[in-house]
């Protein structure tokens, strides 16, 4: 006959001491914080180090005052569109339209402009507000239909884009406003107002980000939908906020883009849709690991940029560009996975269910 | 249960050959939680053995273990036919098949492609399907269980019964059908999920599996089921064998005490208010109503300030739906909640408004942000008392959640730690303890609150939720199907079967035994508990 005398006596509840906290997980040590810290601003060095390797490599060309500000000004729309995706992709969704919407919002600015000659603050109003609809329109798609993210905004990405192509007649919309364009380009210090609303977004976001409940609500259903609506945490309102601010937010990188180039054209949308996901995803490998945040953000859309235009100072030929922008994406991806699996998260073996 | 006849051959083995499975010592460690520790387990040919225990009590982990699933502690011995085993277990050619408890069917194919992948690995990978001879195969396979089936059919047009029959089938091939002897099958719960009628032909077949010479183990708490097919039992207790031997030599009461331990201490309750909970006022502050159904009238509990209510029930009776409908994160399918007598509808965010707060039981899954901190997840529900000039302030927040780790116990790497590093155990603490701090509330449902859970975070908890029904007036009720747990919280427990409460247990009779045997020995089980889309267990 087996044992059958099981200790009977562990559900009668005391109320002992509490056991001494301790465990495994107290015992992280100093190098482990170390390792930790060099992780979070792995990257802010690694942008100091190749920025000192091409002052060193081309000292009269790349270290100069008008490259560094043709080096900034050239990332103004990339920061506006990299913070706004960032707002979707905390939630755990992936917004596709955005470079689309960017053009298309920019479409709308310089039509509303050169052919109705609106003022100016009507025309950037009626940009925001496409920007919002579309924002919307995705959030209705993802939220209350249920579609998946990716899928939906794939799908509007093309719609938004056609609109582009319908608004412009198929042609860049040039003659914009020279006033407004001379306003954007010129800012205090020689700092183009575009960069300066770029990093007024940047300090508004990261206090978003940081600061304020909305910020952590978006992380948090990130991470546990389920767990944030059993809360009675209000998902659903701030899944559509997230997709409408993001909505607002490409309108206005398709303002600043209007303001840069001088003109809208429908065909550039393509291009404005890897270098801002670059950045985000690479931006998730320094300050806070593993995560979509504001300042990671800013510092990988630089690091990319100083690395691109030192390769162009070298006189490299247009497909290196292409090549280097799909590269850099794959690689920030696989970064960003192997800074969470080398902070030892393994929280899909969660396999205790009796 | 009569038309279940044993087929078995009971002491018809005048020699025993080598054992099919010997489990000299196993042991399994999660963390830092010792689940399994088994010694001296013993299988044979030719038998039935059901295997017995209650939630926790480590029998899905001896069978993760078995399957290959789990590599057991280092240490563990055993014997495969006479052989050493080297952990873990490697599925293909050890003669070991499992079924799932879900039965693992793809359902929108047919069931010879159920069947495909298991004999994929014999061809090469372009090679062409013969479907002429494939089905040959399935229909050959399932005729080992006496079953004849279309091998076209889809597994979605299949009755449960047939679906049981058709993973049954699929494992039996997988054992080969030359030599049986020595062949283990493993059946996780193959009948959670059927009617009597279905259960009766599932066991049989079974039985004459069985009988043809190969070794099974079924999985099953319903005692009946047990009496039929099973010539041995083994019944498991957190993780240690409590008794094992033919099934024969124990009546109800023995297994059932096995299972569960006996005399499980109740907290002490008395100094507040002695065995009944304060007289309530007004009425109670949570009322859940049923609306009549083919089974009888419509059906009303009330649930008063003050008192624990624990609500039981086997897996799959309803009390793992219900906290989830109460709150409306799922149908409610004509349910009906009221809060201080009035109707309460719409999501979990209303819930909350009206003093209603869950903390569900898949803490992975539905409780937690498991690669947040664990400050961020101790104060997300109350973001807006965290803010200094009108900012989240880091220091509140570490403040705030450092404070209650310490006040719960929880052991922790500081508010910063991620919480996937932290115990079960632990993690089960913030979120009560999260629950807990979201003032204002009311009625706190807990779902199954001390699975997964070490010995001693599991009494802590049973005090804290005593303590918040006793001392701070508030209305608790725990869901579950630990049987010892509810005895040992709480002040009355209602016994759920198919949905709806069938019985109350208070006062003296409450015990462990009382809330097993009314959850078990519920006659008929015949109509199936409403399967609901978006059912948080499914």
């Amino acid at each position: 006959m087996p044992d059958t005398e099981v200790q009977t006596d562990n559900a009668a509840p005391k109320k002992a001491d509490p056991p001494p906290l301790e465990s495994a997980a107290t015992r992280i040590g100093s190098r482990g914080r170390a390792v930790a810290t060099m992780q979070r601003f792995g990257l802010l060095g690694f942008m100091a180090l190749i920025f000192v390797l091409f002052a060193i490599l081309q000292p009269n060309t790349f270290p100069t005052q008008d490259n560094l500000l043709l080096l900034i000004s050239s990332q103004s729309v990339i920061v506006v569109l990299a913070l706004a995706v960032s707002l979707t992709l905390r939630l755990g969704d992936l917004d596709l339209s955005f470079g689309a919407v960017a053009t298309t919002s920019g479409i709308v600015f310089a039509v509303c402009d050169v052919q109705h000659h609106w003022p100016v603050s009507a025309c950037i109003l009626m940009a925001l507000l496409f920007g919002l609809l579309v924002g919307v329109v995705n959030a209705f798609m993802v939220i209350t239909i249920g579609l998946s993210s990716f899928v939906a905004t794939l799908g509007s990405m093309t719609v938004v884009e056609g609109i582009g192509y319908q608004l412009a007649h198929s042609q860049v919309v040039v003659n914009v406003n020279e006033h407004f364009v001379s306003r954007m380009a010129d800012g205090p210090g020689g700092i183009a107002v575009a960069v300066l609303i770029g990093w007024a977004l940047f300090l508004v976001m990261w206090l978003v980000y940081e600061r304020t409940p909305f910020g952590r609500y978006l992380l948090y259903i990130g991470g546990g939908r389920r767990s944030a609506e059993l809360l009675g945490i209000r998902v659903s309102l701030i899944r559509y906020i997230a997709y409408a601010a993001g909505g607002l937010l490409y309108g206005l990188a398709g303002v600043v883009l209007v303001g840069t180039v001088a003109s809208a054209d429908p065909t550039v949308g393509g291009q404005y849709l890897l270098p801002p996901l670059a950045a985000v995803f690479l931006g998730t490998t320094a300050i806070q690991i593993g995560r979509f945040n504001a300042l990671g953000t800013m510092i990988a859309i630089y690091t990319l940029a100083i690395v691109t235009s030192g390769i162009q100072l070298f006189g490299a030929s247009a497909w290196v560009t292409y090549v280097f922008s799909g590269g850099a994406l794959i690689v920030a991806v696989s970064l960003a996975r192997f800074s969470r699996w080398h902070s030892g998260d393994d929280s899909n073996d969660i396999s205790v269910t009796p | 249960m009569t038309s279940l006849a044993r087929v078995g051959a009971t002491g018809s083995m005048p020699v025993a050959p080598t054992p099919v499975l010997e489990l000299t010592s196993v042991q399994k460690t999660f963390g830092q939680t010792q689940v399994l520790d088994v010694q001296g387990v013993t299988l044979r040919s030719g038998s039935v053995y059901g295997l017995l225990g209650a939630n926790g009590s480590g029998k899905s982990t001896l069978v993760k273990i078995l399957s290959g699933y789990h590599r057991p502690d280092s240490g563990s011995e055993g014997r495969l036919r006479g052989i050493p085993i080297s952990w873990p277990i490697k599925q293909a050619g050890s003669g070991i098949a499992v079924v799932q408890q879900d039965y693992a069917l793809i359902e929108d194919v047919s069931i010879t492609e159920n069947f495909l992948a298991q004999r994929a690995s014999r061809r090469s990978l372009l090679s062409t399907v013969n479907w002429r001879e494939e089905h040959a195969r399935t229909l050959q396979s399932l005729s080992v269980l006496g079953v004849v089936l279309d091998p076209r059919a889809l597994v979605s047009s299949l009755t449960p019964a047939q679906r049981a029959l058709v993973a049954i089938g699929r494992a039996v091939e997988q054992l080969g059908s030359d030599d049986l002897s020595g062949k283990l099958l493993i059946l996780d719960e193959p009948t959670a999920n059927l009617g009597n009628a279905d259960v009766a032909r599932v066991l049989t077949a079974v039985r004459d599996y069985a009988a043809s010479g190969a070794c099974v183990i079924v999985v099953n708490h319903r005692m009946p089921e047990v009496r039929a097919c099973a010539d041995e039992v083994i019944v498991l207790r957190e993780g240690r064998l409590a008794l094992a031997g033919p099934q024969g030599q124990f009546d109800d009461d023995q297994l059932v005490r096995a299972m569960f331990a006996v005399a499980s201490e109740r907290p002490s309750h008395g100094d507040t208010t002695g065995s009944q909970p304060a007289v309530p006022h007004g009425g109670g502050v949570l009322a859940l109503t049923w609306p009549a159904s083919a089974g009888g009238e419509p059906a009303r509990h009330c649930f008063w300030p003050g008192e624990v209510v624990g609500v039981a029930g086997l897996i799959g009776m309803g009390q793992d739906h219900l906290p989830y409908q109460i709150v409306g994160a799922a149908p409610r399918r004509g349910l009906s909640v009221e809060m201080d007598g009035r109707i309460l509808e719409g999501g979990p965010v209303q819930a909350k408004q009206r003093g209603l707060i869950l903390v569900p039981a898949d803490r992975a899954r539905d409780g937690l942000w498991l690669n947040g901190a664990v400050r961020e997840n101790f104060t997300i529900t109350r973001l807006a008392h965290m803010r200094v000039n009108k900012l989240l302030s880091g220091q509140a927040e570490r403040r705030a959640t450092s404070s209650a780790c310490r006040e719960w116990a929880v052991v922790y790497g500081g508010p910063e730690a991620e919480m996937w590093t932290l115990s079960g155990g632990n993690q089960q603490k913030v979120a009560l303890a999260r629950a807990v701090a979201s003032e204002p509330w009311e009625v706190l449902l807990v779902h199954e609150p001390t699975q997964g859970v070490d010995i001693a975070t599991r009494a802590a908890i049973h005090v804290a939720l005593v303590d918040l029904a006793h001392r701070r007036g508030k209305c608790v009720v725990v869901f579950g199907s630990d049987y010892d747990s509810l005895a040992t919280v709480s002040d009355r427990v209602l016994v759920m079967n198919s949905g709806r409460v069938v019985q109350e247990i208070t006062g003296d009779e409450l015990s462990e035994d009382a809330i097993a045997t009314a959850s078990m020995n519920v006659q008929t089980r015949a109509p199936a508990p409403p399967k609901t889309e978006g059912d948080p267990n499914a």
